[in-house]
């Protein structure tokens, strides 16, 4: 974390509260890296869900680009394949939303709430560490 | 789509209509109670914008269906399907699955990480000044398109349905969307969105409802009657697309334009959190997927009952399928339902893009560039109002000037050009590490300026507008090739040029699109 050393370095008691800084970056660190890990846990969910959409709409289009004579076919009286396939592209656009939407409803927004209080508890552990340190700074040496 | 002749005599589309006038004139009155009502409640930039945060998802996601489901989707696929079949079904589904990406990768970081325009969240950790010139131009680039498309059909379809002059068609549109957005800002605007969209999926089920009276409740006896009639050729696809590359652009722009209109993202502010945000793209996207299976048995009933062949004798483009099914069905009364519902259609997607394009003007370029983040207090406020003003008359000049223009064709390049100078930047700035703001700003200029440079090189420009023997770009939508050279050039400039403390700021970044702000 560029943006911690850097603070870290600032710092005018930078010596003095070295134990201290290497508390506050270990909790905050770990607290950064299970965030981290949530963001790419959604973004690899969101990744596989778009390119699941992009193939059903892309594998319609391309039906329909180079093998109309197929899209022709009948799969009962009144509905071709194609019609077929049209509404089903648009059922499946529901289906992806309603996947993603139940996947954060459930295991995301928990997530999130896990880390925001994780955080919290960093900041109010980094704090505890950085008074005593202002408090006894001959002992943390 | 919308190419609209004079009526033929047959039909009493085109002649003044009472009841059509009486529902215009209730729309009309409704939708400026509301404003009156929104105005004493839009008070501060928060309230002008996003409607002070206070607008639920499920409110959220009927007007997101409003801002998207313009007359081109109505009248339009409607009059494709029932003069050309199946292929009409290419944009039903082509213009719905751009909601899953929106919902995927930019619903919720754009709540999180911005206040009022897409350009917060691309600015928010990026040097602000460069990336919100940049995005402005993207943004009134895709605005302008659109707006014309809108002001375009309007003029047209009041003509038709009313017998009203296109031009003061044209005005009275211009005037109507300027009075919802001055005074009643978003909260205005969203609420005459919600109102169009009841009315429009309320319209179309009915008319849907009775268009399958006929035919036992049965779709398929529907289909079958127009294969019938028609040749098992109207359930295949035809004629429309005969250039696969084309068609794949097409496909490219209306799936990843959607997560780049303005008017679409700036609705992400006007909810509270992260997680209605969400919650109203997935109902956004119930509602205008069950609007796009009616168009279906709108466009195969509009075939069957009414015939290609006397639709286009009332308007070669198609487009006045479904308003002539309604006078089949439900008599005149019911056309003069239909074609005010038609009228909210443009009335609303028009103030929402005039509302989008004036938070560009005044939030991303006289707030935080000319004022540099710190304007006079109520002077955002004031240049918003301006800003709305020119709009509405800059947009009833070129709906003037641009006279009997195709619509979709025109809507078809604004989704390019969201596409190709909005999307890439907004998702890289989200998504990549690296994307340092020059990267982030030449993405949305070159990405607009490819897109409307080879839009002037196509067939529609070169061979059928300034009737020239060919062009030199063979695609009629450009997408396929500008979005990737938006992505290749963001990604490149960032390479070459990347921000001194961009790995700081992606951290604070990153937290921020999980927790919020904070």
């Amino acid at each position: 974390m560029t943006g911690d050393d850097r603070e870290n370095q600032t710092a005018a008691t930078r010596a003095a509260s070295a134990h201290a800084a290497s508390a506050r970056s270990t909790s905050t660190d770990a607290a950064l890296r299970r965030m981290r890990a949530v963001a790419r846990t959604r973004w690899r969910l969101a990744g596989a869900l778009t390119a699941a959409m992009i193939v059903v709409y892309f594998g319609f289009l391309g039906l329909v680009a180079w093998a109309p004579q197929r899209l022709a076919t009948r799969v009962t009286e009144g509905l071709s394949l194609g019609v077929l396939l049209g509404a089903l592209v648009i059922v499946a656009a529901w289906l992806l939303t309603w996947v993603y939407v139940r996947w954060a409803n459930l295991v995301y927004d928990p997530m999130v709430a896990e880390q925001r209080a994780a955080l919290v508890n960093a900041n109010n552990a980094e704090q505890t560490a950085a008074l005593a340190s202002e408090r006894k700074p001959g002992e943390q040496r | 789509m919308i190419a609209i002749q004079m009526p033929a005599a047959t039909s009493s589309i085109g002649q003044p209509n009472a009841v059509a006038i009486a529902f215009f004139a209730l729309f009309i009155a409704a939708t400026l109670g509301i404003t009156w009502w929104a105005a004493r409640r839009t008070r501060t930039t928060d309230d002008f914008y996003a409607a002070g945060r206070t607008v639920t998802a499920g409110q959220n996601g009927l007007a997101l269906a409003g801002d998207y489901m313009s007359a081109a989707s109505f009248l339009g696929i409607a009059g494709l399907v029932a003069t050309s079949g199946f292929d009409g079904l290419l944009y039903s589904t082509g213009w719905l699955v751009g909601w899953p990406v929106v919902l995927f990768l930019v619903a919720e970081p754009l709540r999180n990480l911005g206040r009022y325009t897409f350009a917060d969240v691309v600015a928010a950790r990026l040097n602000p000044r460069p990336v919100r010139i940049a995005a402005a131009v993207g943004t009134l680039a895709t605005i302008t398109f659109y707006l014309i498309a809108q002001m375009v059909g309007a003029g047209g379809l009041i003509r038709l349905l009313l017998g009203v002059p296109y031009e003061l068609a044209v005005v009275g549109v211009g005037f109507a969307m300027m009075a919802y957005v001055l005074f009643g800002g978003m909260l205005a605007t969203t609420w005459v969105q919600i109102v169009k969209a009841v009315l429009l999926l309320g319209g179309a089920a009915m008319l849907a409802l009775l268009v399958l009276a006929q035919f036992s409740f049965s779709p398929l006896a529907l289909f079958a009657a127009a294969a019938e009639r028609y040749g098992d050729g109207v359930l295949a696809p035809g004629k429309l697309v005969q250039n696969p590359l084309d068609a794949l652009s097409l496909g490219l722009a209306l799936m990843f334009g959607t997560a780049g209109l303005p008017h679409i993202l700036m609705r992400f502010y006007t909810v509270p959190d992260a997680r209605a945000a969400r919650r109203s793209v997935f109902f956004a996207t119930g509602l205008i997927g069950l609007f796009y299976l009616l168009t279906f048995v709108l466009g195969f009933g509009a075939m069957v009952l009414v015939g290609p062949e006397a639709i286009r004798a009332v308007d070669a483009g198609g487009n006045m399928a479904a308003p002539l099914l309604a006078e089949l069905l439900g008599g005149r009364p019911f056309l003069g339902f239909i074609a005010a519902v038609a009228f909210a259609t443009i009335l609303a997607v028009v103030a929402g893009l005039a509302l989008s394009g004036a938070a560009a003007i005044s939030h991303d370029v006289w707030a935080s560039v000319v004022r540099r983040g710190e304007p006079r207090p109520g002077e955002e406020l004031l240049v918003a109002r301006i800003a709305t003003v020119c709009l509405a008359l800059i947009a009833m000049a070129l709906g003037v000037v641009f006279k009997g223009q195709n619509v979709a064709f025109m809507v078809g390049l604004a989704f390019a050009i969201a596409a190709s100078g909005n999307f890439p930047a907004l998702l890289l700035a989200v998504f990549w590490p690296r994307t340092s703001t020059t990267g982030a700003a030449a993405s949305m200029v070159v990405g607009t300026v490819t897109t409307l440079a080879l839009i002037s090189a196509s067939p529609a420009i070169q061979v059928d507008l300034l009737q020239h023997d060919s062009a030199w770009f063979p695609l009629r939508n450009p997408a396929i090739v500008s979005m990737p050279v938006s992505f290749a050039v963001g990604m490149l400039v960032s390479l070459w040029r990347p921000d001194p403390d961009g790995a700081a700021r992606f951290a604070a970044l990153e937290r921020r699109t999980l927790l919020g702000a904070e």
